[in-house]
Protein backbone atom coordinates (compact mmCIF):
# COMPACT_ATOMS: atom_id res chain seq x y z
CA UNK A 1 0.00 0.00 0.00
CA UNK A 2 3.13 1.98 1.31
CA UNK A 3 4.37 1.73 -2.19
CA UNK A 4 1.68 2.19 -3.97
CA UNK A 5 1.45 5.28 -2.76
CA UNK A 6 5.20 6.52 -2.79
CA UNK A 7 4.76 5.76 -7.02
CA UNK A 8 1.56 7.56 -7.24
CA UNK A 9 3.38 10.78 -5.82
CA UNK A 10 6.10 9.83 -8.09
CA UNK A 11 3.63 10.13 -10.93
CA UNK A 12 2.27 12.74 -9.92
CA UNK A 13 5.14 14.77 -9.25
CA UNK A 14 6.85 13.98 -12.77
CA UNK A 15 3.36 15.00 -14.05
CA UNK A 16 3.37 18.40 -12.65
CA UNK A 17 7.08 18.96 -13.13
CA UNK A 18 6.53 17.98 -16.88
CA UNK A 19 4.13 19.85 -17.74
CA UNK A 20 4.73 23.06 -15.46
CA UNK A 21 8.42 23.42 -16.63
CA UNK A 22 8.57 21.58 -19.64
CA UNK A 23 5.53 20.67 -22.11
CA UNK A 24 3.27 23.77 -21.61
CA UNK A 25 -0.45 23.39 -22.43
CA UNK A 26 -1.90 26.07 -24.71
CA UNK A 27 -5.17 26.69 -26.09
CA UNK A 28 -5.86 28.32 -28.85
CA UNK A 29 -7.94 31.28 -29.01
CA UNK A 30 -8.35 33.11 -32.55
CA UNK A 31 -7.99 32.44 -36.01
CA UNK A 32 -4.61 33.83 -36.89
CA UNK A 33 -2.91 30.52 -37.19
CA UNK A 34 -5.53 29.31 -39.31
CA UNK A 35 -5.41 26.53 -40.98
CA UNK A 36 -2.66 25.37 -39.56
CA UNK A 37 -4.30 25.30 -35.88
CA UNK A 38 -7.62 25.90 -35.08
CA UNK A 39 -9.58 27.70 -32.73
CA UNK A 40 -10.25 25.93 -29.41
CA UNK A 41 -7.66 23.51 -30.17
CA UNK A 42 -5.11 22.21 -27.40
CA UNK A 43 -0.97 21.97 -28.06
CA UNK A 44 1.63 21.83 -26.94
CA UNK A 45 4.37 23.74 -26.23
CA UNK A 46 8.07 22.85 -25.73
CA UNK A 47 9.49 25.40 -23.16
CA UNK A 48 13.11 23.84 -23.49
CA UNK A 49 13.44 23.83 -27.54
CA UNK A 50 15.64 26.31 -27.12
CA UNK A 51 17.67 25.66 -25.11
CA UNK A 52 20.35 24.42 -27.46
CA UNK A 53 19.50 25.69 -30.35
CA UNK A 54 17.69 29.15 -31.85
CA UNK A 55 14.47 29.48 -33.27
CA UNK A 56 14.43 28.56 -36.82
CA UNK A 57 12.36 29.76 -40.12
CA UNK A 58 9.38 28.03 -40.49
CA UNK A 59 9.14 27.24 -36.49
CA UNK A 60 5.99 28.05 -34.47
CA UNK A 61 6.47 29.69 -31.53
CA UNK A 62 5.20 30.82 -28.51
CA UNK A 63 5.79 34.56 -27.91
CA UNK A 64 5.33 35.24 -23.88
CA UNK A 65 3.67 38.38 -22.55
CA UNK A 66 4.70 39.04 -18.58
CA UNK A 67 4.26 35.63 -18.02
CA UNK A 68 3.40 32.44 -19.62
CA UNK A 69 -0.60 32.37 -19.35
CA UNK A 70 -1.40 34.24 -22.30
CA UNK A 71 1.42 33.87 -25.14
CA UNK A 72 0.75 34.65 -28.99
CA UNK A 73 1.61 31.58 -30.90
CA UNK A 74 3.05 33.01 -34.23
CA UNK A 75 5.80 31.42 -37.06
CA UNK A 76 8.79 32.75 -37.38
CA UNK A 77 9.81 33.97 -40.85
CA UNK A 78 12.47 36.26 -40.38
CA UNK A 79 16.00 35.66 -38.66
CA UNK A 80 18.12 38.12 -37.04
CA UNK A 81 19.67 40.59 -39.35
CA UNK A 82 17.29 39.85 -42.49
CA UNK A 83 15.30 42.26 -44.30
CA UNK A 84 12.42 41.67 -44.75
CA UNK A 85 9.56 43.21 -46.96
CA UNK A 86 5.87 42.08 -47.86
CA UNK A 87 5.04 42.90 -51.52
CA UNK A 88 1.74 41.67 -52.81
CA UNK A 89 1.04 39.39 -49.94
CA UNK A 90 4.56 37.92 -50.88
CA UNK A 91 7.34 37.34 -47.92
CA UNK A 92 10.78 38.73 -49.18
CA UNK A 93 13.88 37.77 -47.28
CA UNK A 94 16.65 39.89 -48.56
CA UNK A 95 14.94 40.07 -51.75
CA UNK A 96 14.50 36.75 -52.01
CA UNK A 97 10.52 35.58 -51.98
CA UNK A 98 9.85 32.55 -49.07
CA UNK A 99 8.32 29.77 -50.03
CA UNK A 100 5.43 29.26 -47.83
CA UNK A 101 3.55 25.30 -47.78
CA UNK A 102 1.39 25.72 -44.96
CA UNK A 103 -0.26 29.33 -46.19
CA UNK A 104 -3.75 28.61 -47.86
CA UNK A 105 -4.57 29.65 -51.66
CA UNK A 106 -5.89 33.07 -51.94
CA UNK A 107 -4.01 35.57 -49.46
CA UNK A 108 -4.53 38.83 -49.63
CA UNK A 109 -2.19 41.08 -51.12
CA UNK A 110 -0.21 42.61 -47.96
CA UNK A 111 2.43 45.47 -48.55
CA UNK A 112 4.85 46.20 -45.71
CA UNK A 113 7.61 48.08 -46.27
CA UNK A 114 10.77 46.83 -45.86
CA UNK A 115 12.01 46.39 -41.88
CA UNK A 116 16.01 45.35 -41.13
CA UNK A 117 15.69 42.75 -37.81
CA UNK A 118 18.37 43.33 -35.34
CA UNK A 119 20.98 40.73 -33.63
CA UNK A 120 18.42 40.08 -31.14
CA UNK A 121 14.63 40.27 -33.34
CA UNK A 122 13.08 37.54 -35.22
CA UNK A 123 9.68 37.91 -37.53
CA UNK A 124 7.01 36.37 -36.62
CA UNK A 125 3.50 36.05 -38.51
CA UNK A 126 0.41 34.17 -38.43
CA UNK A 127 -0.33 31.81 -41.18
CA UNK A 128 -4.01 33.21 -42.08
CA UNK A 129 -3.16 35.36 -44.47
CA UNK A 130 -6.69 35.94 -45.90
CA UNK A 131 -7.41 38.54 -43.50
CA UNK A 132 -6.23 42.20 -44.02
CA UNK A 133 -3.04 43.06 -42.47
CA UNK A 134 -4.64 45.75 -40.11
CA UNK A 135 -6.61 43.03 -38.54
CA UNK A 136 -3.45 40.77 -37.96
CA UNK A 137 -0.86 40.63 -34.93
CA UNK A 138 2.52 40.05 -36.65
CA UNK A 139 6.11 41.63 -36.74
CA UNK A 140 9.49 42.16 -34.64
CA UNK A 141 10.13 40.07 -31.74
CA UNK A 142 12.63 39.96 -29.50
CA UNK A 143 14.63 36.77 -29.09
CA UNK A 144 14.57 36.39 -24.75
CA UNK A 145 10.43 36.64 -25.32
CA UNK A 146 10.48 33.75 -27.68
CA UNK A 147 9.38 31.02 -24.81
CA UNK A 148 9.08 28.03 -26.89
CA UNK A 149 8.26 25.58 -29.92
CA UNK A 150 4.87 24.12 -30.84
CA UNK A 151 5.26 20.39 -30.58
CA UNK A 152 3.11 19.63 -33.58
CA UNK B 1 5.41 9.53 25.64
CA UNK B 2 6.45 10.15 21.74
CA UNK B 3 3.00 9.73 21.01
CA UNK B 4 2.77 13.13 23.08
CA UNK B 5 5.73 14.67 21.56
CA UNK B 6 4.31 14.19 17.90
CA UNK B 7 0.63 15.88 18.64
CA UNK B 8 2.48 18.72 20.50
CA UNK B 9 4.58 18.82 17.80
CA UNK B 10 1.93 18.96 14.85
CA UNK B 11 -0.14 21.46 17.15
CA UNK B 12 2.51 23.85 17.41
CA UNK B 13 3.26 23.42 13.79
CA UNK B 14 -0.59 24.77 13.13
CA UNK B 15 -0.68 27.12 15.52
CA UNK B 16 2.50 28.82 13.62
CA UNK B 17 0.50 28.32 10.26
CA UNK B 18 -2.60 29.81 11.47
CA UNK B 19 -0.89 33.00 12.96
CA UNK B 20 1.62 33.13 9.79
CA UNK B 21 -1.53 32.97 7.07
CA UNK B 22 -3.71 34.81 9.57
CA UNK B 23 -1.06 37.76 9.57
CA UNK B 24 -0.04 37.87 5.89
CA UNK B 25 -3.80 37.86 5.46
CA UNK B 26 -4.81 40.95 7.34
CA UNK B 27 -1.65 42.70 7.28
CA UNK B 28 -0.80 41.75 3.17
CA UNK B 29 2.78 43.00 2.25
CA UNK B 30 2.49 45.95 -0.09
CA UNK B 31 3.68 43.90 -3.25
CA UNK B 32 0.31 41.93 -2.61
CA UNK B 33 -2.19 44.47 -1.37
CA UNK B 34 -1.00 46.31 -5.54
CA UNK B 35 -1.51 42.99 -7.26
CA UNK B 36 -5.24 42.42 -4.94
CA UNK B 37 -5.91 46.04 -6.40
CA UNK B 38 -5.52 45.32 -9.56
CA UNK B 39 -7.50 42.20 -9.56
CA UNK B 40 -10.48 44.25 -7.71
CA UNK B 41 -9.97 46.72 -10.65
CA UNK B 42 -10.68 43.34 -13.33
CA UNK B 43 -13.64 42.55 -11.30
CA UNK B 44 -14.91 46.10 -11.28
CA UNK B 45 -14.70 46.64 -14.87
CA UNK B 46 -16.47 43.02 -16.02
CA UNK B 47 -20.32 42.48 -16.49
CA UNK B 48 -22.45 40.31 -17.65
CA UNK B 49 -25.67 39.53 -19.17
CA UNK B 50 -26.80 38.22 -16.54
CA UNK B 51 -30.74 39.28 -16.09
CA UNK B 52 -30.04 39.87 -12.57
CA UNK B 53 -27.44 42.88 -13.50
CA UNK B 54 -28.87 45.97 -13.64
CA UNK B 55 -29.07 47.45 -16.88
CA UNK B 56 -29.49 50.98 -18.92
CA UNK B 57 -28.20 54.63 -18.35
CA UNK B 58 -28.25 54.60 -14.71
CA UNK B 59 -26.37 51.48 -14.19
CA UNK B 60 -24.02 52.13 -16.82
CA UNK B 61 -23.43 55.33 -14.57
CA UNK B 62 -22.84 53.70 -11.54
CA UNK B 63 -20.34 51.26 -13.32
CA UNK B 64 -18.36 54.03 -14.88
CA UNK B 65 -18.16 55.57 -11.54
CA UNK B 66 -16.69 52.45 -9.93
CA UNK B 67 -14.22 52.08 -12.37
CA UNK B 68 -13.18 55.53 -12.39
CA UNK B 69 -12.53 55.17 -9.12
CA UNK B 70 -9.56 53.12 -9.55
CA UNK B 71 -8.20 55.90 -11.09
CA UNK B 72 -5.95 59.07 -10.43
CA UNK B 73 -7.85 62.21 -11.38
CA UNK B 74 -5.22 62.56 -13.74
CA UNK B 75 -4.89 59.50 -14.92
CA UNK B 76 -3.06 58.73 -18.52
CA UNK B 77 -3.80 55.85 -20.85
CA UNK B 78 -1.89 55.36 -24.02
CA UNK B 79 -2.75 52.37 -25.80
CA UNK B 80 -1.04 51.36 -29.46
CA UNK B 81 -2.61 49.59 -32.14
CA UNK B 82 -2.08 46.98 -34.37
CA UNK B 83 -0.01 49.40 -36.71
CA UNK B 84 2.06 50.84 -33.62
CA UNK B 85 -0.49 54.06 -33.79
CA UNK B 86 -0.87 56.07 -30.69
CA UNK B 87 -4.37 56.64 -29.25
CA UNK B 88 -4.63 58.09 -25.74
CA UNK B 89 -7.30 59.39 -22.34
CA UNK B 90 -6.40 61.69 -20.24
CA UNK B 91 -7.86 62.24 -16.79
CA UNK B 92 -10.38 60.19 -14.63
CA UNK B 93 -13.69 62.09 -16.37
CA UNK B 94 -11.66 60.31 -19.68
CA UNK B 95 -12.12 56.88 -18.09
CA UNK B 96 -15.65 57.64 -16.50
CA UNK B 97 -17.07 58.34 -20.07
CA UNK B 98 -15.17 55.18 -21.50
CA UNK B 99 -16.42 52.93 -19.12
CA UNK B 100 -19.29 54.17 -19.67
CA UNK B 101 -19.45 54.19 -23.39
CA UNK B 102 -18.56 50.23 -22.66
CA UNK B 103 -21.02 48.90 -20.80
CA UNK B 104 -23.72 50.63 -23.02
CA UNK B 105 -22.34 49.02 -26.44
CA UNK B 106 -21.77 45.40 -24.68
CA UNK B 107 -23.53 43.33 -23.43
CA UNK B 108 -21.23 41.34 -21.45
CA UNK B 109 -17.48 42.22 -20.95
CA UNK B 110 -14.94 40.09 -18.74
CA UNK B 111 -11.58 41.17 -17.79
CA UNK B 112 -8.72 39.37 -15.97
CA UNK B 113 -5.09 40.85 -15.39
CA UNK B 114 -2.59 38.12 -15.29
CA UNK B 115 0.82 37.40 -14.16
CA UNK B 116 1.36 40.88 -12.64
CA UNK B 117 4.79 41.19 -11.95
CA UNK B 118 5.98 44.14 -9.76
CA UNK B 119 8.65 45.90 -11.39
CA UNK B 120 9.59 49.30 -8.99
CA UNK B 121 8.01 49.45 -5.44
CA UNK B 122 8.23 52.78 -3.77
CA UNK B 123 6.50 53.48 -0.62
CA UNK B 124 3.67 55.55 -2.53
CA UNK B 125 4.72 54.70 -6.20
CA UNK B 126 4.86 51.40 -7.97
CA UNK B 127 5.47 50.09 -11.40
CA UNK B 128 3.76 46.76 -12.48
CA UNK B 129 4.05 44.40 -16.20
CA UNK B 130 0.92 42.94 -16.26
CA UNK B 131 -1.39 40.97 -18.89
CA UNK B 132 -4.70 42.17 -19.74
CA UNK B 133 -6.82 39.48 -21.43
CA UNK B 134 -10.37 40.78 -21.76
CA UNK B 135 -13.61 38.74 -23.88
CA UNK B 136 -16.11 41.39 -24.70
CA UNK B 137 -19.76 40.16 -26.12
CA UNK B 138 -22.65 42.58 -27.81
CA UNK B 139 -26.04 41.34 -29.48
CA UNK B 140 -24.86 41.39 -32.84
CA UNK B 141 -21.29 39.17 -32.71
CA UNK B 142 -19.91 36.36 -30.78
CA UNK B 143 -17.67 37.17 -27.94
CA UNK B 144 -13.85 38.54 -29.19
CA UNK B 145 -11.39 37.54 -26.71
CA UNK B 146 -8.34 39.46 -27.06
CA UNK B 147 -4.91 39.93 -24.92
CA UNK B 148 -2.75 42.91 -24.49
CA UNK B 149 0.70 43.53 -22.21
CA UNK B 150 0.39 46.68 -20.05
CA UNK B 151 2.74 48.27 -18.02
CA UNK B 152 1.01 50.19 -15.09
CA UNK B 153 1.87 52.49 -12.68
CA UNK B 154 0.19 53.51 -9.53
CA UNK B 155 0.51 55.88 -6.96
CA UNK B 156 -0.47 55.69 -3.19
CA UNK B 157 -3.50 58.27 -1.88
CA UNK B 158 -4.97 58.24 1.01
CA UNK B 159 -3.63 54.74 1.54
CA UNK B 160 -5.00 53.37 -1.70
CA UNK B 161 -3.50 52.50 -4.73
CA UNK B 162 -4.82 54.79 -7.58
CA UNK B 163 -3.70 53.63 -11.58
CA UNK B 164 -1.76 56.89 -12.71
CA UNK B 165 -1.13 55.65 -16.06
CA UNK B 166 -1.17 52.67 -18.04
CA UNK B 167 0.25 52.14 -21.44
CA UNK B 168 0.03 49.16 -24.02
CA UNK B 169 3.33 47.16 -24.35
CA UNK B 170 4.16 46.16 -28.07
CA UNK B 171 5.34 42.79 -27.69
CA UNK B 172 4.97 41.74 -31.59
CA UNK B 173 6.13 45.41 -33.31
CA UNK B 174 5.78 46.54 -36.83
Amino acid sequence: MLRKLIRLALVAGLTFLIFKFWLLPVRITGLSMEPTYHNGQLILVNHLAYLWRSPARGDVVAVRTSGLRVMYLKRVIGLPGEKLEIKDGVVLIDGQPLTEPYLEVGRKQWQIGETKLNQDEYYVIGDNRQVEATEHLFGRVLVERISGRALW
Amino acid sequence: MVKKYFLKTILVILIGAVIFFGYRYFFPNPEKQIKNRLAELAQAASFSSDPSQKTGQIASGLFADRVANYFALDANLIFYDLEDKNHSLTGREAVRRSAFSLRSQFSSAKFELLDPKVIKLDADTSQISVTLKFTLKDMARAAEVSAQELLVELIKIDDHWLVAKIETVPVIKR
